[in-house]
């Protein structure tokens, strides 16, 4: 707004505000500012805010804000000696939409049983670059059958570690790729995870795979053919009742039981209800013994 | 007294000698250069052949490669001059799927469900520069070697920047004092 003391020369107007010299208007996708240098005159400045850093709009402010491009959303921040899981936004509008979408996982992370011990060895980063795309199609061709999206994993996976230093990423579609119900997808050291689907455990579940190499304990409605890996939460073996440990498990896991059904409807999970069974509103968060165990604690052994 | 005062700075020096060579020069020897990484683009056959394709320094950062690896996976390690092992990790040989996860009914997987593996075509590294730097070695999970590569060739970008305060991340080229906005306690 201009005040009484300010000139024409002062300012200039853009669209319906109207902006002081020094002002300016973030194109937050492109990392852009559009500056006022008085005189109405608007002068675009690429990277603005220089390197490593972003342009941010403010809401009561036409002041540009300038802020880091790796944004700490969990964690200490010690890139040296912890696991660090790069958040990349794919089509969202705004840094906020895409922070608030990394926030949401992150709740969704303290909402499980992984603890502050398995958490703590963990930072969590939102890489704020709205200008980059992952997405590659629907129905990609896998060894055995397909894959129902894909993203470009080698572009992603460079990109979180030669700029924020990430050992792991997630990919945040904002739903623009959608297909059915399907809330997120992972391959080992990568996930892909739709904007919808952050009100459900979907973040834990697609790291319990990209992460922890964890399997899934949903039925597939199939039996394993034989020669088929079990997985890390998985037993080949059933035992004599529900409540006695599969003999995978019945040394170090006295506690677990043994569930018919564990991916293939031939294997057997150790606990009746796990964050890598089935999704949806009355999804479990927790992740069961043998996961937390030969899953996350082996793949975390190495951080401190 | 006259005993005290010549112990005291005798005392002080010495945790002064001490901090210096214990701590800062040891790290000094063996320490990567802050944002600067090595490049390695690797194609890998069918049959876990490994070829070089492309070596390079950039400017970025590079992963301590520490994650486990349940699915195959190649053991990285850099040695110096003196055939002393500077770098240590593990990096994966496979794209390893898993099936979708569904919010509402999951849908019946007639074939190919959990997991299924395939040879990564391409593998990209981001190792740490080490200066002494004299070979990079891939095994794999049996403790063969794959590829050694001749790191002595290699060598920083003359346009490497190296000043990123302000990016979020404490560089080990940052502390609190040089960066705060990136080195405060969080």
């Amino acid at each position: 707004m201009q005040s009484p003391t300010q000139t024409v020369s002062d300012t200039c107007r853009a669209g319906s505000k109207t902006l002081v010299k020094g002002e300016g208007i973030c194109d937050e996708r492109t990392n852009a500012v559009n500056l006022c240098e008085g005189n109405n005159q608007m002068v675009a400045k690429q990277n603005y805010c220089g390197t490593g850093r972003v342009c941010r709009n403010q809401t009561n402010s036409n002041q540009i804000k300038c802020e880091a491009v790796c944004q700490l959303r969990m964690g200490t921040g010690d890139i040296q000696t912890k696991a660090d899981l790069v958040a990349l936004a794919e089509d969202y509008k705004s840094h906020d939409e895409f922070i608030t979408a990394v926030d949401k996982g992150v709740m969704a992370l303290t909402k499980t049983n992984l603890g502050p011990e398995r958490l703590g060895k963990i930072n969590v980063w939102a890489l704020l670059d709205l200008n980059q795309s992952y997405f590659q199609g629907f129905n990609c061709p896998t060894p055995k059958g397909s894959l129902v999206a894909c993203w470009n994993y080698a572009k992603a996976a460079q990109y979180a570690l030669s700029t924020c230093g990430g050992d792991i990423h997630l990919i945040l579609n904002n739903d623009t790729h959608r297909i059915g119900s399907v809330g997120g997808i992972a391959i080992w050291g990568s996930a892909y995870i739709y904007n919808f689907a952050f009100d459900y455990p979907t973040v834990p579940h697609e790291l319990g795979h990209a992460m922890a190499g964890l399997s899934d304990e949903y039925s597939f409605g199939i039996a394993a053919l034989p020669g088929t890996k079990e997985g890390i939460n998985c037993a080949p073996l059933g035992s004599s009742s529900q409540t006695t440990p599969c003999p995978k498990w019945a040394a170090r896991f006295p506690n677990t039981g043994c569930y018919p059904r564990c991916g293939y409807t031939n294997f057997f999970r150790p606990m009746q209800k796990s964050i890598m069974d089935r999704g949806g509103a009355n999804a479990s968060y927790d992740f069961n013994e043998p996961s937390l165990v030969d899953g996350w604690d082996e793949v975390l052994k190495y951080f401190n | 007294m006259t005993k005290l005062k010549f112990i005291l700075p005798v005392t002080i020096i010495l945790v002064i000698a001490l901090l210096i060579t214990g701590l800062y020069l040891p790290k000094q020897k063996n320490t990567p250069v802050s944002h600067a990484a090595v490049r390695v683009k690797l194609n890998q056959s069918e049959g876990y052949e490994l070829s070089l394709e492309a070596l390079s320094v950039e400017n970025s950062y590079y992963s301590d490669y520490k994650l486990a690896q349940p699915f195959g996976y190649y053991t990285i390690k850099i040695f110096d001059s003196n055939k002393k092992e500077i770098f240590s990790g593990r990096a994966e040989k496979n794209k390893v799927f898993f099936p979708p996860y569904e919010v509402a009914s999951p849908r019946r997987y007639e074939e190919g469900a959990s997991p299924d593996a395939e040879p990564l075509d391409e593998i990209i590294l981001l190792l740490p520069f080490f200066p002494k730097a004299k070979k990079l070695v891939l095994s794999d999970d049996k403790n063969q070697e794959k590829l050694t590569l001749d790191l002595t060739k290699i060598t920083l970008p003359k346009n490497l920047i190296k000043n990123f305060c302000g990016n979020g991340i404490c560089d080990s080229n940052e502390n609190i004092v040089s960066c705060f906005k990136d080195c405060r306690i969080r």
